[in-house]
This record gives structure tokens, C-alpha cells and sequence, in this order.
């Protein structure tokens, strides 16, 4: 019997689980023994129950944030999801020799560290002398878009930059997965049709939802931990009238600008419910679909 | 990018020059002396930071992954939501406690204050735990019959799972390269920073740089994610899609 409890396979989780616990369980438990005192920069804090909690939900400034962030993630979705799932069909009927480099040249954005990439776009997005708007914008006819200043179109930026980081990324996903299906399939259904869109619409897309639930679900992830691009392009505030607050740099403002790690333990441990119900209606409906 | 090591400030700021007037290698060459950041040193760290995070994660989070791949007790059952949580939750959305937490741990300023932290991964677990599972049950079986633990019996399948192992400690290389968050919170000193931080903090001061030396200095962060990748490029493609399709 102890011969078997030392041999169990579950020993070999004890470094991970030990890794976990110092540097996720603790860090959490020490979050929510923050959250419940005051914020004192000298002398020592009081227990303060829920009033950093009570704080957070009545700041405008924290909606605005979540709304921010949700407008954010579901806008990366919406744009790169489809433009990733034709990307990587298009790359799949490329010519062999191009496919390689193509996705490659796809990806680079996506490699490049993205605190870099946001100061490339600086650039970019240059209220008058932008790329964006020296191409794109006046040759139009249209009056230059102060892409970072101008309230309304903050929150396209940001989405532009995403889209930019990580078509590439979810296009290699896609495109694995397409280049992984069976042939004989995909030549049954050229004998029904050779129209390509019913194709690609009720065979491609159907057996392709694996690994479109998994770009959906890292989009959603990293949408919600944004950080660097939104700190960068910004300045580390939220933009004109906070168009471009995320969850993430708001409690990093809280935190490291006014000085408050109260509230900003708070404000992180407010959104991981929040968060987690999410994920769950997203598995749930995933196995109603049988995924 | 390319381009514009070679240009001046305001030819920079001119889109439609796409072709410098004259090339000058000048700032990249104050860059690499270390003028405006001991680059060498940083660019060392960095390295140290995400291989340190990519062989550390791989390795545990691949015992980990053995483990719930071959065990049926309950106590797995358990635990495997943990993996779940940490990919919602990562340690990152912890920041402000994490940091508190490091500090109390004295490792500010320390690169393992970052390489901890970083190495655990929920997404590894799941993926290691996938793989494992396609193995087939027979190997497993075989090793134990020779009389191995289940640590001797995860380091001879170890091999078998090559490819997969190597395109996970990949994508954790690359993730690691691209952390800002807790690097620039943990790593105050500038001789212990990486790349990505001190890139962004020579920004700070706009005009004081010339801007070319900036993109030398991006372009240069790039180099190691995309070569890892052109190598390991067709390997990755196929274990991904061994994990995502099945």
C-alpha cells in the first residue's frame, strides 16, 4: 500500500503545484487580504471589509473600463476570426512554394515583442503625418483622423493593432488545422459542386470548430490581459475622455500612478468572476455545439 | 522598419520616403555601444528570461500533463481545473499582488522574480496532458513493466514526445519574450532589464534619440522569436494540429 502511494503519478505534479502555490495561490490570497484593508501610504492599514469593493463599483471610471475592455475583446473577435478563417483557406490553396513565406511574413507582427510593435505604430497612427493617414485617409479626400486623440476613433486604433499582432498568429493556427483535414472529403464534395463557398461554408467551417473555439478563446485571453499596446500608444492614461481605459492599465493606474494597491487588488479580484463565468458559458455552449 | 535604420529623424516622420537619402549606421552603432542602455547586458537577460521560462515551463508543466494523463484518481479530477483557472486567470491579471508578494520574496531585481512566476502554464498542462493521452496506453505499460517509477517512465517517453515539447517551449519562449507587464515592475534597475522594457523606456523622452537607433533596437527583438520560428516552423505546424484537431 505505501509502496504504491510513493509510486503514484501524482508526485509529479508536486513541483508544478509547488510553483502554483507561491506564485499564483499566494499572490491571490495575499490580493484579497489587500483588498480588504485601506490604503495608507504610511503607518499601518486598517481593516476595511468590503468598502474597497463598495469604492470600486461605484467608479464610472471602472464601467467605462470593463465596457472598454469587452468592446475591445469582442471587436478583435468579430474582425479577426472570419478574416483568419478565409486567410488561412487562401493560404491553403496558395501555391506550395509561396505558402511557407506568405504565412511567415503573416506572422512576423505577431512575433515581434508587442511593447515594440506599439511604438512602431506611434508612427502609424500620427494624428497628421501618420502612415495611416498619408495613405490611407487623405488620399481620399478625407480630413486626417488624429487616431490617438480623437475619442472615437481610440478604440479602432487599438483594434487595428490587434488585428495587425495576431491575424498572422490565428491564421498559422487555422491553417494547421485545414492542412490536417482529410483529402478524401474535400474531393467527395467537389463531386457534388464546384462552387468553392458552399465548400468552404458547410465542410471547412464545420470541421474546422475545434480550432476556432481555440482562437476565440486566446483572443478572449489576451484581449483581457492587454496591456503594453494600450500603455504605450496612450502614454499609460486612458486617452481623451478614457475612450481607451482597459481593464489591466486601469488597475495598473490605480496602482503604480495613484498609489492605491488597495483598490486596484479590488478592481482585479472584481473582474476574475466575471471573467471565469465567461469562459464557462463559452465551454458550455462549445459542448452543446459537440465539440 | 529595415529602412529606417539608416535614416534621420525627420525623414522618419515623412511616410512617403520610403528609401533613406543617405544611409548612416551611426545610431545603431551608438545603440550597440551601449550609449543609451547597456545593450549587450539586456539583450543577455532577455535571452536568460524567456529560455529560463521555456525550459522550466516545458518541464513541468509536462510532468504535470504525464500526470493527469495517467492518472484516474480523484484527486486529479480535482486538480486538473487548476490548469483551467490559470489560463483565465494568468499571473499577470495578479500583478498588483504579484508584486507586492516578489517584493516581500526579495526577488526585485532578481530574474527569477520573473522566470518563476512565468513558468507555470495552464495551457501547457493542457497541452501536455493532450499529448500524453494520444500516446498509446502500451508504452506506458511496457516501461512499467520494466520496473520503472512513473518519473522513470515520464523521462523515457520523453523522447517519444520530441516534437510536441519542443513546439510548446516555443510558444512559452515567445510569450516570455513578449512580457512587459511584470518585467517593468520587477526588474527596476536598468542592467536587469529586458529588451522590451528598455526599448519602451528609450522611447520616453521622444526627439532626445535619434529614432533610427530605435528601430535597429526593434528589429533586433525580433531576430530571435522569428528565428526560432523559421526553424522549427513545419514541426510546430504539425504538433499543432495534433493537439487542436483531436
Amino acid at each position: 500500500m505505501k509502496r504504491r502511494i510513493l509510486n503514484s503519478p501524482l508526485w509529479l505534479l508536486a513541483p508544478f503545484l509547488a510553483l502554483f502555490a507561491v506564485f499564483w495561490l499566494a499572490p491571490l490570497i495575499g490580493g484579497i487580504d489587500l483588498s480588504l484593508h485601506s490604503d495608507t501610504l504610511f503607518g499601518t492599514p486598517k481593516y476595511v471589509g468590503f468598502a474597497n469593493y463598495r469604492a470600486v463599483l461605484d467608479d464610472p471610471k471602472f464601467y467605462k473600463a470593463l465596457r472598454n475592455t469587452l468592446t475591445y475583446t469582442l471587436a478583435c473577435i468579430v474582425v479577426i476570426v472570419p478574416l483568419a478563417t478565409l486567410f488561412a483557406e487562401a493560404l491553403h490553396r496558395c501555391w506550395p512554394r509561396f505558402k511557407g513565406p506568405l504565412s511567415f511574413i503573416l506572422l512576423l507582427p505577431g512575433l515581434t515583442p508587442p511593447a515594440v510593435l506599439a511604438l512602431l505604430f506611434l508612427l502609424v497612427f500620427h494624428g497628421r503625418n501618420g502612415f495611416l493617414n498619408q495613405w490611407f485617409v487623405t488620399p481620399f479626400g478625407f480630413a486626417p483622423i488624429d487616431w490617438l486623440k480623437n475619442p472615437t476613433w481610440i478604440m479602432p486604433a487599438l483594434v487595428i493593432q490587434a488585428t495587425w499582432r495576431w491575424l498572422g498568429m490565428m491564421t498559422f493556427f487555422l491553417l494547421a488545422g485545414r492542412e490536417s483535414l482529410p483529402r478524401p472529403l474535400f474531393e467527395v464534395a467537389a463531386l457534388e459542386t464546384d462552387r468553392r463557398w458552399p465548400v468552404f461554408l458547410s465542410v471547412t467551417i464545420p470541421l474546422l470548430r475545434h480550432v476556432i473555439l481555440f482562437v476565440g478563446i486566446y483572443l478572449i485571453v489576451d484581449a483581457f490581459a492587454m496591456f503594453s499596446g494600450a500603455y504605450i500608444l496612450l502614454g499609460g492614461s486612458g486617452g481623451t475622455a478614457n475612450a481607451g481605459l482597459l481593464m489591466i492599465n486601469y488597475t495598473y493606474q490605480q496602482a503604480f500612478t495613484f498609489g492605491k494597491f488597495s483598490t486596484a487588488a479590488a478592481m482585479s479580484l472584481s473582474i476574475a468572476p466575471l471573467l471565469l463565468l465567461a469562459l464557462g458559458l463559452g465551454l458550455i455552449g462549445g459542448r452543446r455545439l459537440k465539440l | 522598419m529595415l529602412l529606417s535604420i539608416g535614416k534621420s529623424n525627420p525623414e522618419i516622420f515623412n511616410p512617403f520616403h520610403l528609401w533613406p537619402r543617405s544611409w548612416s549606421l551611426e545610431p545603431a552603432h551608438r545603440l550597440l555601444s551601449g550609449e543609451w542602455f547597456p545593450f549587450w547586458r539586456v539583450l543577455g537577460n532577455s535571452l536568460v528570461v524567456a529560455g529560463g521560462q521555456a525550459v522550466l515551463g516545458t518541464l513541468l508543466t509536462s510532468l504535470a500533463g504525464f500526470a493527469f494523463a495517467s492518472s484516474r484518481s480523484r484527486l486529479a479530477i480535482l486538480l486538473f481545473p487548476v490548469a483551467l483557472v490559470l489560463i483565465v486567470l494568468p499571473v499577470q491579471s495578479l500583478a498588483v499582488p504579484l508584486f507586492s508578494w516578489i517584493n516581500q520574496l526579495k526577488l526585485i531585481n532578481h530574474l527569477a522574480g520573473v522566470i518563476l512566476p512565468g513558468a507555470i502554464s495552464g495551457l501547457g498542462v493542457i497541452w501536455f496532458t493532450q499529448i500524453f493521452r494520444q500516446l498509446p496506453p502500451s508504452l506506458r505499460e511496457a516501461a512499467r513493466l520494466d520496473g520503472a517509477g512513473e518519473w522513470r517512465v515520464w523521462w523515457t517517453l520523453l523522447p517519444v514526445i520530441k516534437p510536441a515539447m519542443l513546439s510548446f517551449a516555443l510558444i512559452q519562449f515567445i510569450l516570455a519574450w513578449h512580457q512587459h507587464l511584470l518585467p517593468m515592475l520587477v526588474l527596476n534597475d536598468q542592467p536587469t532589464q529586458t529588451l522590451p522594457i528598455a526599448i519602451s523606456s528609450l522611447y520616453g523622452s521622444s526627439l532626445r534619440y535619434p529614432y533610427a537607433a530605435l528601430m535597429a533596437a526593434s528589429i533586433i527583438s525580433v531576430v530571435p522569436t522569428a528565428l526560432l520560428f523559421a526553424l522549427g516552423y513545419r514541426r510546430f505546424k504539425t504538433a499543432l494540429a495534433d493537439v487542436l484537431m483531436h
